[in-house]
């Protein structure tokens, strides 16, 4: 059998085309990129934020501050807090997921970061369960502020082991605090 | 002009999905084929090629354009990936858990293609891919050397050494003239 005889016997062997769901499973699993920074229209909710809070501050130290004026303008105000700390954690998680970001624990190298739901991340320790940090720090319940956010540099620590993560773009305008969970 | 699969993997990674389907649009197919040929399973096929292409977007991503294509760096994972998944089969190697053999698969590919397809599958793992990507991806002994990880002459004795093996196990398929 020459070369060329072989080559056709190979040629029979042909391979299926994928399927079209291929396209789209990937598709679903892309991840979108997080709205970064504050736009105009944030910018007066946290006016009107700032002065709900004002109005109901005067009006819970007057007498009859229990009213439901004050109670409907502190939910207004949580409200708005609530929207402004999650655009300003997905700024900093879309910053960090694009800063190539490397994970060094104890001054060793270590597995990359993942990045899961909710904007949380998850941190692989040698020998320990993976932690999760987070920007978030509104009713935590369970997480330790360990670390910083600095600059082009987060650094915290999971039980004795020192974190460093060195990226090469800043997470935030100022330093921000970082808040881990170890996974039960 | 049209954009560089390099530069189509910078707009993917700032968030372009567009970016993203080109890239996958313009690659995915060789892939493909490589990894069900390796695995002989659609379904760890399409797997691996969907990891390898989100692999590129994760932080981590080991891809340099500067040392490599993306396209011999995307074969090269697809090869990584499909071997872990082989080597964690029951043992048998490729032929492990093949898709099932339906009446319709039999009479698309017929005889000698499952011949060829038995015989490629006894070759030794490190002929077998040389092969693969020889024969059926069409790279050059250059591309096949970074994907596989090896020395080009390395690449080039086992292409032969593959070819010779499959001349013999598939000498009862040779055209009828030549055996007369």
């Amino acid at each position: 059998m020459n070369d060329t005889e072989l080559d056709g016997l190979l040629d029979s062997w042909q391979a299926p085309e994928p399927p079209p769901s291929l396209r789209a499973r990937l598709r679903a699993r892309f991840p979108r990129a997080e709205r970064r920074g504050f736009r105009r229209p944030l910018r007066w909710l946290l006016a009107a934020g700032v002065a709900t809070a004002i109005v109901a501050m005067a009006q819970s130290s007057a007498p009859g501050s229990d009213s439901p004026f004050v109670r409907l303008v502190t939910h207004v105000y949580e409200h708005i807090a609530e929207v402004i700390e999650t655009h300003r954690v997905a700024a900093m998680v879309s910053n960090l997921r694009q800063s190539e970001p490397k994970v060094y624990v104890d001054g060793a190298p270590a597995p990359p970061l993942e990045f899961g739901h909710a904007n949380v991340i998850s941190v692989q320790v040698p020998g320990e369960r993976p932690y999760r940090i987070t920007f978030w720090s509104r009713g935590l319940q369970g997480w330790s502020e360990t670390g910083s956010v600095h600059g082009n540099a987060i650094d915290f620590l999971a039980r004795g082991h020192r974190v460093h993560i060195q990226c090469k773009q800043p997470i935030a305008g100022s330093d921000s605090p970082v808040y881990v969970f170890q996974q039960p | 002009m049209p954009k560089t699969p390099e530069q189509l993997l910078a707009d993917a990674r700032r968030g372009r999905e567009a970016a993203f389907l080109r890239l996958f649009d313009d690659h995915h197919l060789p892939l493909f084929r490589f990894a069900w040929r390796l695995t002989r399973s659609a379904a760890d096929a399409e797997d691996v090629v969907q990891e390898c292409f989100l692999a590129l977007l994760r932080p981590g991503c080991a891809f340099d354009p500067a040392r490599s294509a993306i396209r011999t760096y995307l074969f090269g994972a697809v090869r990584n990936q499909c071997l872990k998944r082989l080597r964690e089969r029951e043992p048998g190697g490729p032929a492990g858990s093949p898709d099932p053999r339906t009446p319709e698969t039999e009479a698309l590919h017929g005889e000698t293609a499952s011949a060829v397809a038995d015989a490629i599958a006894a070759l030794p793992e490190t002929q077998r891919e040389v092969l693969l990507l020889a024969h059926y991806d069409q790279l050059s002994l250059a591309e096949i050397a970074e994907i596989t990880e090896l020395e080009i002459p390395a690449v080039k004795s086992r292409l032969q050494r593959a070819r010779a093996t499959l001349r013999e196990r598939l000498a009862a398929y040779a055209p009828v003239e030549r055996n007369r």
